[in-house]
């Protein structure tokens, strides 16, 4: 216990000594929070309001307004939930997946891994976002309310199902080096079963890199939902999207460019935020980084 | 770390130093004219007219995109075509058969005509060969072919085709067919060569679908497939010395946006099909102009399917909402038509509430009103009502057979292709029906998944949504066959017509059985009292025409959009100024 929280602080220093990860902490803490407290707005994100259309950014409306006169920073706000969610629904869809699959062949080894090691090849040869628009045409065709078109849910399903191999290689890569360890050498001698093993013993010294990876992958999968929306098969309106407002924009950039700039800002500012995040997360996870640059376990 | 920071610093200098000279170094050279379209010397005068993809053939009765209408128009003729205004003129057919000339005759006991054609004997192909009876039968026996023909409209009503000589032929008709006159010609169907095409290739197939031999204004003159198609003029043109253009070129330029801003540079002369923030945005140019059609012709529409959704019987299966008369006079009185042509379509739509809003059959539909209160009252009348406060209606009493408690939500789907005026349409009628009471969640799908054949999944036919939104209308002066496919219940079987409402009343079949007739004063009464019985039922709300329009270069003179054609219907007559 002691060991660990030691070890956790120790985490904690290191990611706090990355400058880029703090700025990126900062930044996607101020953007949840703006999104969370979106309806705070005086503004309905979603009712038109014709009198008003295409203002541009003024002390009323601080983004301006779009081509339904519905103020633009509170389409952004509520955008954020949508884009955040998708992205953090499709990062636990590939941690569901991709975790599963990389303890089992890195653990169990033989024809186990070859099996599911090919089977992500497989996924990995295939051409993502063809493959994602696919996907979400095909789905949004399917009659079950889970699957209603272009849901959240949906549009995250199929970015998480085209998002495990990543997860599933890392994991499997750790489980390989620590299958090995005399730790589970004891645990097993102990009698513990395969399963308590690999979530009890293995798992959470494994974790470093999933959590690294989460991150990345986050940003990934608000791109992905972007690009999905951006070519109309994602998200759809009146519920605003980072993507569809883009989408949205595309026939006015000329004439009024704040429709695109605004919601590329923001998806710029998530992205660079939880990469620098994500790279914070690897120094601090990175024993060999940690001797060389500090020498805690010295 | 100095020296990884000193690395990182170099090279972003070196990004930021080559993307410098990238950006200030010379564009590259234009492609050669061996490589790109053929360029007009400096007398010959050439047009650019820019479409988003290439046609897929010279055939509209293939894929019907419209951009093959387009081309077909410069190399192609049919029999006799419709002007802007609705009127029919012949074009290889030397004057229109009618009853007073004797053209058309009608056996009044069997309920049969015939109508005989002559043609002219002065048009040529652009190989030398006359245009003649031969080249007629042969398309007939390509688009009657069991196994490779097509369906036409009115072919059904068509026993045979037959040679007089070698400039006329008659075609013997199994009942009245009010649209005879258009029936080898008009926007989709032209006369094919038949010593030149391969009839066992068959009609929609056939080589000289992509390499037409023309008898029409211009030839074909070479077709980069993604890039350009170049036409010159033809030198065995009837109506010489018409065209006046030398060279048309047809540029794929895939961006709306690139097309209008070639037309604002005057690097383009016609951009066809614009919408109306286009037409916003060429205002006042110097170098570009718009063309209105003098005519409407495509009206937006509700389209509420009255079965279940997934299914296509609206007696075994009625939707749990629409399937109530009450409610989709609701709907009607709670959209803002006036709100929605003046906002979104910037004054250029004109609010249409009946099927017969145009001569020559315009019926005294009264319009409906906006008025939301009184939808919300219907609907509280029909057993819709908001128990829980949550802002949508649920059944409580309803008729439809809808469970207690059925909340009042469906989808409503539109198609991308139209663009962001539509879109934007969408989005306010959802609002101003969810003002009412009723939840709708948008979609929006590509047209070819919205309106394709149910056994490849079209959303339409297979009966798969509650309510869409696209705009529809026929072509030319007679909408007979068009009225049948909308709202017969034969149409009403997907794959049979365009009955996606699944409307069926037999008032309104027996109507259009009347409306088969040459009687004009009595097909006028029928179409009204069908009209009467539509603006009742409401299987659809009518909402506001669209505007027909195409971008033209102030250079161009000629120009006439329309909605009975393409806007290459009277290219032969476009001059340069």
């Amino acid at each position: 216990m002691i060991q660990s929280t030691n070890l956790s602080s120790i985490i904690w220093k290191r990611f706090t000594r990355h400058r880029g990860a703090i700025v990126g902490m900062v930044i996607i803490s101020i953007i949840i929070v703006l999104c969370i407290f979106a309806f705070i707005s005086p503004f309905d994100s979603e009712k038109s309001n014709l009198p008003e259309k295409f203002l541009p950014p003024s002390s009323t409306y601080l983004l301006g307004t779009d081509a339904l006169g519905r103020d633009l920073l509170t389409r952004i706000l509520y955008g954020g939930r949508i884009s955040l969610a998708v992205g953090g629904i499709a990062v636990a869809i590939s941690l569901l997946i991709g975790v599963p699959v990389g303890a089992l062949a890195g653990y169990y080894g033989g024809k186990i891994d070859t099996i599911l090691m090919r089977i992500t090849d497989a996924f990995l040869s295939l051409p993502s976002f063809l493959v994602l628009i696919l996907l979400a045409a095909i789905l949004r065709e399917v009659d079950l309310p889970i699957f209603q078109r272009n849901s959240v849910f949906t549009i995250s399903l199929v970015i998480g199902i085209l998002s495990w191999m990543t997860f599933a290689r890392l994991v499997r890569a750790a489980f390989l080096t620590l299958r090995e360890m005399d730790y589970v050498s004891a645990a097993r001698a102990l009698g513990s079963s395969d399963g308590r093993i690999m979530l009890g013993h293995i798992l959470p010294n494994g974790i470093g890199v999933v959590i690294v990876e989460a991150t990345l992958q986050l940003g990934y999968a608000i791109i992905q939902e972007a690009g999905l929306s951006f070519l109309n098969f994602g998200i759809q309106q009146p519920t605003p999207s980072w993507g569809n407002l883009i989408y949205s924009a595309q026939d006015h950039f000329t004439k009024y460019p704040w429709l695109a700039i605004f919601p590329g800002i923001a998806i710029f500012l998530t992205i660079i935020s939880v990469n620098y995040i994500g790279d914070g997360l690897r120094d601090a996870f990175d024993p060999y980084k940690v001797m060389e640059k500090v020498g805690e376990f010295t | 770390m100095f020296t990884k920071k000193r690395t990182l610093l170099f090279l972003t200098l070196a990004v930021i130093f080559s993307l410098t000279i990238v950006s200030c170094s010379p564009t590259p050279a234009q492609p050669s004219a061996t490589e790109g379209p053929a360029s007009p010397t400096g007398s010959e005068k050439s047009i650019t007219i820019v479409i988003p993809e290439d046609p897929p053939s010279f055939n509209p009765m293939v894929a019907d995109t419209g951009y093959d209408a387009l081309v077909m128009e410069l190399v192609l003729l049919g029999m006799a075509d419709v002007d802007p205004n609705g009127n029919v003129f012949p074009e290889l057919a030397a004057d229109l058969p009618t009853v007073e000339n004797g053209g058309v005759t009608i056996d009044d006991d069997a309920g049969t005509m015939s109508v005989t054609w002559t043609m002219r004997d002065d048009i040529l192909w652009q190989d030398g060969n006359q245009v003649t009876a031969d080249d007629v039968l042969f398309t007939w026996n390509a688009i009657s072919d069991p196994v490779n023909g097509t369906w036409i409209p009115g072919i059904d009503y068509i026993d045979s085709v037959e040679q007089l000589s070698q400039n006329s032929f008659i075609v013997n008709y199994n009942s009245i067919y009010p649209g005879y006159l258009t029936q080898f010609g008009g926007e989709q169907l032209a006369i094919w060569p038949a010593h030149y095409c391969n009839l066992e290739q068959g009609f929609l197939s056939w080589d000289c679908g992509r390499e037409p031999l023309s008898d029409g204004p211009f030839v074909l003159h070479d077709w980069v497939l993604g890039d350009h198609m170049t036409f010159h003029k033809n030198d065995n043109y009837y109506l010489a010395p018409k065209p006046e253009l030398d060279q048309v070129l047809v540029q794929i330029v895939p961006d709306d946006v690139v097309r209008k801003t070639m037309m604002l540079n005057g690097d383009a002369d016609i951009d066809m099909w614009i919408n109306a923030n286009t037409a916003k945005d060429l205002e006042g140019s110097e170098k570009a102009k718009v063309s209105l059609s003098p005519t409407d012709r495509w009206v937006m529409r509700l389209y509420f399917n009255l079965a279940q959704k997934g299914t296509v019987d609206p007696i075994a299966y009625p939707h749990p909402i629409l399937s109530d008369v009450n409610v989709r006079r609701a709907i009607r009185s709670a959209v803002d038509v006036d709100t929605i042509t003046s906002e979104i379509f910037h004054g250029l739509a004109t609010p249409a509430w009946t099927e017969f809003f145009r001569a020559p059959y315009q019926c005294a539909v009264p319009r409906p009103a906006y008025d939301p209160e009184g939808a919300k009252a219907m609907l509280e009348k029909a057993g819709w009502t908001d128990s829980d406060g949550d802002g949508v209606r649920e059944c409580h009493g309803c008729s439809t057979g809808a469970p207690e408690g059925y909340a009042m939500e469906m989808e409503f789907i539109t198609y991308a292709e139209f663009g962001e005026p539509l879109e934007l349409t969408q989005q306010l009628i959802a609002e101003m029906l969810g003002e009412i009471g009723i939840k709708m969640n948008i979609t929006v799908v590509e047209g070819s998944i919205l309106w394709d054949q149910a056994e490849n999944g079209g959303i339409e036919q297979s009966g798969n949504f509650d309510i869409d939104i696209w705009d529809d209308g026929y072509a030319g002066v007679d909408p007979t066959d068009y009225i049948w496919e909308l709202y017969s219940q034969e149409a009403l079987v997907p794959g049979d017509g365009y009955n996606v409402m699944r409307y069926d009343n037999a008032e309104v079949d027996a109507l259009i059985d009347e409306a088969y007739t040459l009687d004009e004063a009595s097909r006028k009464k029928t179409f009204c009292a069908i009209a009467d019985q539509i603006n009742e039922d409401v299987p659809l709300v009518h909402l506001f025409t669209t505007p027909n329009l195409e971008a033209y270069s102030t250079r161009l003179a000629g120009v006439q959009s329309t909605v009975n054609d393409l806007v290459t219907w009277n290219i032969a007559d476009w001059t340069l100024k």
